[in-house]
């Protein structure tokens, strides 16, 4: 009979399964087998006898300590035999594990998904915000809805598409927590708004069906979390905006908007160009030859009314880079990268053998093995600082971004300075990692006699110098390759 | 006479469980109050320096219980001689799990 594990249980199984890498090969079966059966036995009696402070989860994450216990016991015992080095294909498929567990934690993580999900794309050129030229260094709001509708009847030569809003502070309440009622900046908008401004808003299923004739609306990213904890369920729910329903929509990241005005929430509200009595902001595209016009981020603009009269505005481009998790990880690699020579040994090592000695193949095999670790370690140290950053969505986003950044400096920077120490350690023949000592020099007495430590391949291809003691001699580590092998 | 070893309090509580009648993982977990993690490493030492091994039981007892086979661990002649110079080392084990304890079902439990 087929029978149905809750996802808890799958879960629990999973990670006894992944530590179970960790257990060498041959006790793997028997170690899976005995944890198996506990947690079974830890199901059976859930809640009836045993104490309330042992929990599944917590049971199943004392695997791994097991796991590695395990491991390194019976690493001790191999210790009389030769061990068999870290490979360069053991090392490229370990990065490889971290890179997917790390990959696959933004998907499993509610807090990183949304942030991947809300990640602002670039906005496009070609935007300009018009404001009156008067009030244009105060960032007032200038221009009446009445106006807008005049512009989209006439025939525009350099603006194809007109978007209008305007700022408003009402009283939001939800009817599902009445209690929390309060005021919230409302920026009421027409519906080309969004899409004009390309945001990358994060729509629920409800906001393709019209909403069912009330306005929709769509919350900013820090109302989102501030009010609802970033719950996505709160998708498609009526709440009241000064005691009118509305449904919300969607939710916009922070970042996102490069307008006056910062709003907790956006109405989409077709009646926006209707009103008398409000001033606020219009956001004009640009056709083609009015983006040649553009010349300067701004230009004076004239709008000729009847009887020969004018009024004076000004346009503002709007275009931005991206700035998310992206950029902010970007900028940390570039701290790391200029940090890195203070952790990093500025030591390289030398090569006393000829490229025919070695071959092609093996000479290019080396910085294409150096170039994989790095090209795995980098995103592995983004998704890691992606996962630190936005694990817990009630942070607020400052939080966050430094958390971004503080990780994902310091994963880069240690990731980096691995992966070169490293290299430094690794058979140019066989890419293994040199550990044997072969022979351990004392500090000389005359300056004459050897210092330093000689390091041998497992597979015997070549010997590592290391001096203790730099001498004009004897600069920096020095691979020999051992001509008998 | 064994010579003693020396073993932490944990060590020597988790010893002291399994002689007392505790015989497998989450017995010994559940009487001494300590987690997976630290439960289940120090059987494996305990078990890798000799002083306790393991035995799957057999088959026919899971199934007639219809449940997962259950690993025992009991005490090596060396571990009952660490364990008594343990005890006398830590004289509190025997009031923490009691010697009167023990009974032969707990280890079928």
């Amino acid at each position: 009979m087929l029978r149905v594990e809750p996802l808890s249980r799958v879960l629990e199984l999973g990670l006894i399964a992944l530590a179970a890498q960790l257990v060498p090969k041959k006790r793997r079966q028997d170690w899976m087998l005995e944890w198996r059966g506990e947690l079974a036995y830890l199901h059976s009696v859930l809640g009836s006898s045993i104490p309330a402070r042992i929990v599944p989860m917590r049971f199943v994450f004392g695997a791994f300590f097991d796991a590695l216990t395990l491991r390194v016991i019976e690493g001790k015992q191999r210790e009389r035999f030769p061990q068999a080095k870290v490979s360069p294909i053991t090392c490229l498929v370990v990065l490889a594990m971290l890179l997917t567990a790390s990959y696959g934690a933004t998907f499993l993580l509610p807090g990183v998904r949304a942030e991947r999900e809300l990640a602002p794309a670039p906005i496009g050129n070609g935007l300009v915000l018009i404001q009156g030229a008067e009030e244009v260094h105060h960032g007032e709001p200038t221009i009446a809805p009445s106006q807008i509708r005049v512009w989209r009847r006439g025939q525009q030569r350099y603006f194809d598409g007109f978007a209008y809003y305007y700022l408003a502070a009402e009283s939001f309440s939800d009817p599902a927590q009445p209690e929390r009622g309060r005021t919230w900046k409302i920026a009421h908008a027409t519906a080309n708004l969004l899409p004009l401004l390309q945001a990358p808003v994060r729509l629920g299923a409800t906001a393709t069906a019209a909403n069912y004739g009330m306005p929709a609306l769509v919350l900013s990213e820090s109302g989102w979390k501030h009010r609802y904890g970033a719950d996505p369920g709160v998708m498609g729910r009526v709440v009241l905006i000064d005691a009118k329903p509305a449904r919300i929509a969607g939710v916009a990241p922070d970042g996102m908007w490069m307008l006056p005005g910062n709003a907790d929430a956006w109405l989409i509200d077709p009646n926006t160009e209707q009103k008398h009595d409000v001033l606020g902001y219009a956001v004009a595209h640009l056709t083609f030859q009015g983006k040649a016009m553009m010349r300067t981020p701004r230009i004076a603009i004239t709008a000729h009314r009847a009887h020969f009269n004018t009024d004076a505005y000004e346009g503002i481009a709007l275009c931005r880079g991206s700035v998310g998790p992206w950029s902010f990880f970007l900028y940390a690699t570039f701290l790391a990268l200029v940090t890195l020579p203070v952790i990093a040994p500025a030591e390289h090592t030398e090569m006393s053998l000829h490229t025919h000695e070695l071959g092609w193949f093996r000479l290019l095999l080396r910085p294409l093995f150096y170039a994989a670790k790095l090209g795995l370690v980098w995103p592995i140290a983004y998704f890691t600082s992606l996962n630190a950053a936005y694990a817990l969505p009630q942070l607020s986003v400052q939080t966050q971004t430094y958390l971004q950044l503080t990780t994902g400096f310091l994963a880069c920077l240690f990731g980096v300075r691995w992966a070169i120490l490293d290299q430094h350690r690794r058979c140019p023949v066989c890419l293994r990692r040199v550990t044997h000592p072969a022979r351990v020099g004392n500090t000389a007495s005359n300056l004459l006699a050897w210092s330093g430590t000689e390091m041998i391949c497992a597979g015997g291809h070549t010997l590592l110098h290391i001096p203790d003691l730099p001498m004009s001699w004897f600069p920096a580590p020095r691979w020999h390759l051992r001509r008998a092998a | 006479m064994v010579a003693e070893r020396k073993l932490s309090h944990t060590a020597a509580l988790i010893l002291h469980a399994i002689d007392v009648g505790y015989v497998y993982g989450f017995s010994v977990m559940e009487t001494t109050g300590l987690p997976s993690g630290t439960v289940y490493p120090a059987m494996r030492r305990l078990e890798a320096d000799g002083l306790i091994c393991s035995h799957w039981e057999k088959q026919a007892v899971a199934d007639a219980e219809q449940r997962p086979l259950r690993k025992y661990y009991r005490l090596t002649t060396a571990g009952k001689g660490t364990l008594q110079s343990l005890r006398q080392r830590y004289p509190l084990l025997v009031r923490l799990i009691p010697i009167e304890e023990k009974e032969p079902l707990r280890a079928a439990r």
